[in-house]
């Protein structure tokens, strides 16, 4: 429905444009271009060649330019001499060597000569006494003889000037005049001008000072206002939020792929070719600037888009996800096909709104949009690319201004008039599409950023990112395509088939591809925007600090030592706190509870929840109840306060060390490891049982299996937690049992402190460079000979931390 | 290190099939959580969860399931397994889950289990 619904509006734009553009439109002066780039330098190595210069197998650079005041001539008198002689498009041959030589060849639009400048170093060849003359019959042609000579062979630096003027009886105020240079008898330089009183070209009176002053002001004073909120928003809520810089710079590939369309097809470089012959240089001087500009205009659009990505408030989340999905390399997306779909199909309609405007204001035609230049690039439909990056208009009120201001308002619609009002005075003053002052413009801009907010709200970032796209591309597209066959050149049917094929691959896509899950995005967006900012972090942080000490106290400071018995072990949290516990109590009777835990998920909400854990155990061990008892109390308390939101898994060993024997039950957690000593084989010890919390109904009891492990002298029993044997490589490899075992085997003989060494030692080795994933905790025991000998006690040891020695 | 988690919905008659791909760990448990949610929230309370594609699972994606299987429960549903890789079913069972959950071999013998209205595995 909503495709539907675009296609309609990309197919209205379009033919509206077809429609009121050949009468509107005064990009090319209401003419038609009949040359195209080959023909215009193919015209102008002949016309060369007829003044004695071979610019075959130069370098060529051309363009296509309006002069205003012609086709304002023309437009009010199409018969008289003066448009007939001269058209408001000219077209500019420029052909030079890397030597310095320079030839340029002015054309018409339908390729007649209009002007000629011959900059060679050195100007050899054969001589005319009439060459001056010849060139104004070339230039003027049946009309040569109106001309009157005012100047010959006047001596100059360049050569000698002569000069023709003619003023047109029926265009009064009108002076045309000729000037050709020649040099050694040869034509080095022949030229028009023009000068026509403000009557006499019918232009509109200027508007008054103070309003064009007015106006200027009130520019300035919103581009600063823009420009200060930028940087406030910038330094302000970049500080809370680091993600948009990332943000940014990943998006930045679009528009510079919109460049590097440009540069790639040669567009640059012919236009800093132009440019560096206009400031009397030679080669590409000029593009060295050209670069740099676009270096310039990235970083400005990088800080418009971190700013506008930081200034988007909540609800907008959701327009902004598929492009922050985008960005991630996730291009296959629903989301993002729709989206750019929609902004090319709005740009679409979008680009016939000032043709709309001009229409229903009668005279003024549409000058927005001059484009000219695409009929001379070397390759025109990298033209239209430049859309992505050109519109900062868009960018800055659309992106930018409009989020800012819904984050401080509370209604969207007085967000969105505010925008609109801005938008109006700001975005469209520096390119207006009607003579300035005139109150076309303001409506046209008015319904353009109405047009621009509501591709935002329906079609996202990356439908208002692709519009002014959309919209090049439909009225340059249409433009092309009405022009005579010739001067297409097939330019009109690349920029159909590029642009236009690129918007309907989004669609097509926008079925294909499968619909993405933003939320995680949107949920990370969420998260960044409500971190706390920079010094309450620190903050934080600190406190941190402080809740990781107090839990490393609530771990046994030291083993205890326990008759008969020896123990090691290691607790390593994976952030600065952690939900694993171990734990050695002593209980009434001689009795050691010996546990290690594990609280589901990790950091502070598990850490909270493993104190809990600990006040629990250090309370039971007091009455020294049955395991099962025990157990089954745990689990009321951990299902109560849990809220089936966080379970703990647990082994828990009751011993009693005279007896060398423990009763053990493990909640759901990782069974522990038997060495016997004797046989040198390993026996895991898995009684069933449900992690704490998972239920609060009878089924707890019902699978809990309490069992009897009888020690040997020499036996060692292995307890840990997941996250040893869950401990991952860079590669997403698991530590796993099977290499625990193989550990415990080799090493079980060297006592407890020992094994834990070498167990710690292999897992460090085997994660590499990759952090640790989940807390890790270790606990082991060995059963010592029972005569123990008296040197013996003060081996059993434990740690806290890695720091563990033998 | 952040990983791939994916989660696909689909239906099969009235029972709503929610395919997990990828790793569910305390990174990816919100989105899970998230989708679990919102199907009980739109009153779909017949679950399946087609585990055919999911390589790791920590304490934090197990946790999803047990927040919610009281409420899917309650609502005349149920949230059941089905066909679990070796390695992740490893560590439902370390857990007691197959107590606790019903997990069938196959998506198709989990949504079977509805019709018959069995429940406990």
């Amino acid at each position: 429905m909503k495709r539907a619904i675009t296609a309609i509006c990309a197919a209205a734009g379009l033919l509206s444009l077809w429609q009121l553009m050949p009468e509107l439109d005064a990009a090319l002066g209401g003419v038609r271009p009949t040359v195209g780039r080959e023909e215009a330098i193919r015209r102008a190595i002949s016309w060369a060649r007829e003044h004695g210069v071979e610019i075959g197998g130069w370098r060529f650079a051309a363009a296509a330019e309006v002069d205003p005041l012609l086709a304002r001539i023309r437009r009010r008198r199409p018969e008289s001499v003066v448009a007939r002689v001269f058209t408001p498009v000219k077209i500019r041959v420029l052909a030079f060597t890397e030597r310095g030589d320079a030839v340029q060849a002015v054309m018409t639009a339908e390729g007649r000569p209009l002007a000629f400048l011959d900059r060679r170093q050195s100007v050899a060849g054969e001589a005319a006494e009439d060459a001056a003359e010849r060139e104004l019959a070339r230039l003027a042609g049946a009309d040569a003889a109106r001309f009157t000579k005012t100047a010959e062979n006047v001596r100059t630096l360049e050569g000698s000037r002569s000069a023709w003027e003619w003023l047109d009886p029926e265009l009064a105020g009108v002076l045309a005049r000729v000037v050709v240079v020649t040099r050694n008898g040869r034509v080095v330089n022949s030229s028009y001008e023009f000068s026509a009183s403000r009557e006499a070209a019918g232009q509109p009176p200027p508007a008054p000072a103070n309003v064009q002053a007015a106006l200027a002001v009130l520019a300035a004073l919103c581009a600063g206002l823009i420009a200060v909120l930028v940087f406030r928003v910038l330094f302000v809520s970049l500080q809370k939020r680091p993600d948009a810089f990332g943000f940014a710079g990943r998006f930045l590939w679009i528009p510079a792929a919109g460049m590097a369309a440009a540069f790639l097809s040669g567009n640059y470089q012919n236009d800093a070719l132009l440019q560096s012959f206009e400031d009397g240089l030679t080669g590409d001087t000029r593009l060295v600037f050209g670069i740099t500009m676009a270096l310039l205009i990235l970083l400005a659009l990088f800080l418009i888009l971190s700013a506008a990505y930081a200034a988007a408030p909540r609800p907008h989340f959701r327009r902004w996800a598929a492009a922050v999905w985008l960005t991630r390399g996730q291009w296959r997306t629903r989301q993002a096909a729709e989206q750019i779909w929609t902004g090319m199909a709005a740009g679409a309609l979008l680009g016939s709104v000032p043709y709309w405007a001009g229409l229903a204001a009668g005279e003024p035609r549409v000058r927005f949009l001059e484009g000219t230049n695409l009929l001379m690039a070397p390759w025109p439909a990298a033209e239209a690319f430049a859309g992505l990056v050109l519109a900062w208009e868009v960018y800055a009120i659309v992106l930018f201004f409009f989020p800012l201001l819904a984050g401080r308002l509370r209604k969207d619609w007085s967000a969105a008039i505010g925008a609109i009002a801005v938008g109006t005075l700001v975005a469209t003053l520096p390119r207006s599409a009607f003579p300035p002052g005139h109150a076309a413009n303001f409506a046209t801009a008015a319904a353009l950023t109405a047009g621009y907010l509501l591709t935002y709200r329906f079609g996202g970032m990356l439908g208002a990112w692709m519009a002014p796209l959309g919209m090049h591309a439909a009225v340059q597209g249409v433009r092309l395509a009405q022009m005579p066959a010739p001067s297409l050149e097939a330019a009109g049917w690349q920029v159909l088939a590029l642009v236009f094929g690129f918007a309907v691959a989004a669609l097509g896509a926008s079925f294909l591809f499968p619909e993405a899950d933003t939320r995680l995005v949107e949920a990370e967006m969420e998260e960044a925007a409500t971190a706390p900012p920079r010094p309450q972090r620190e903050r934080l942080r600190a406190e941190l600090e402080v809740a990781r000490r107090a839990q490393q106290e609530l771990l046994p400071a030291q083993a205890p030592h326990i008759e008969g018995f020896e123990t090691a072990a290691v607790c390593q949290p994976a952030r600065e706190v952690g939900g694993d516990l171990y734990d050695l109590l002593a209980c009434p009777g001689e009795r050691w509870m010996l546990c290690v835990a594990d609280v589901s998920g990790k950091g502070l909400g598990a850490a909270l929840h493993m104190t809990m854990l600990k006040g629990m155990l250090v309370s039971a061990a007091h009455h020294a109840p049955a395991p099962a008892a025990l157990a089954s109390r745990l689990n009321q308390a951990v299902a109560e306060t849990g809220r089936g939101r966080m379970f703990i898994t647990m082994s828990l060993l009751v011993l009693d060390p005279g007896r060398r024997a423990a009763e053990h039950l493990r909640a759901g957690h990782n069974p522990p490891l038997v060495w016997r000593a004797q046989t040198g084989e390993c026996e895991w010890r898995k009684p069933r049982g449900i992690g704490l919390g998972l239920t609060a109904g009878p089924a707890f009891e019902a699978n809990l299996e309490t069992e009897r492990i009888e020690f040997a002298p020499g036996d060692v029993l292995v307890m840990y937690s997941d996250g040893v044997t869950e401990d991952m490589n860079s590669g997403g490899e698991p530590f796993g049992e099977k290499r625990l075992e193989r550990i415990v085997r080799r090493h079980a003989a060297e006592g407890p402190g020992r094994l834990a060494g070498a167990i710690m030692e292999e897992a460090r080795a085997f994660r590499g460079g990759a952090e640790l994933h989940d807390d890790w905790t270790l606990l082991v025991v060995q059963c010592r000979d029972g005569a123990q000998a008296p040197g013996n006690n003060g081996k059993s040891r434990g740690s806290r931390d890695a720091e563990l020695s033998d | 290190m952040t990983r791939n988690f994916l989660i696909e919905t689909r239906n099969h008659g009235n029972v709503r099939i929610l395919a997990l791909r990828g790793f569910l760990d305390a990174h990816t448990a919100p989105r899970f959580e998230a989708a679990v949610e919102e199907e009980l929230r739109e009153g779909r309370s017949r679950l399946v969860a087609d585990c055919s594609g999911l390589d790791y699972i920590s304490s934090a994606g197990l946790g999803v399931f047990m927040t919610f299987i009281d409420e899917a429960r309650a609502a005349g549903g149920d949230i059941k397994l089905a066909s679990i890789q070796p390695k992740v079913y490893q560590i439902f069972d370390v857990l007691g889950f197959p107590a606790l959950f019903d997990i069938q071999p196959t998506v198709e013998e989990a949504v079977a289990r509805f019709e018959t209205g069995t429940r406990e595995g």
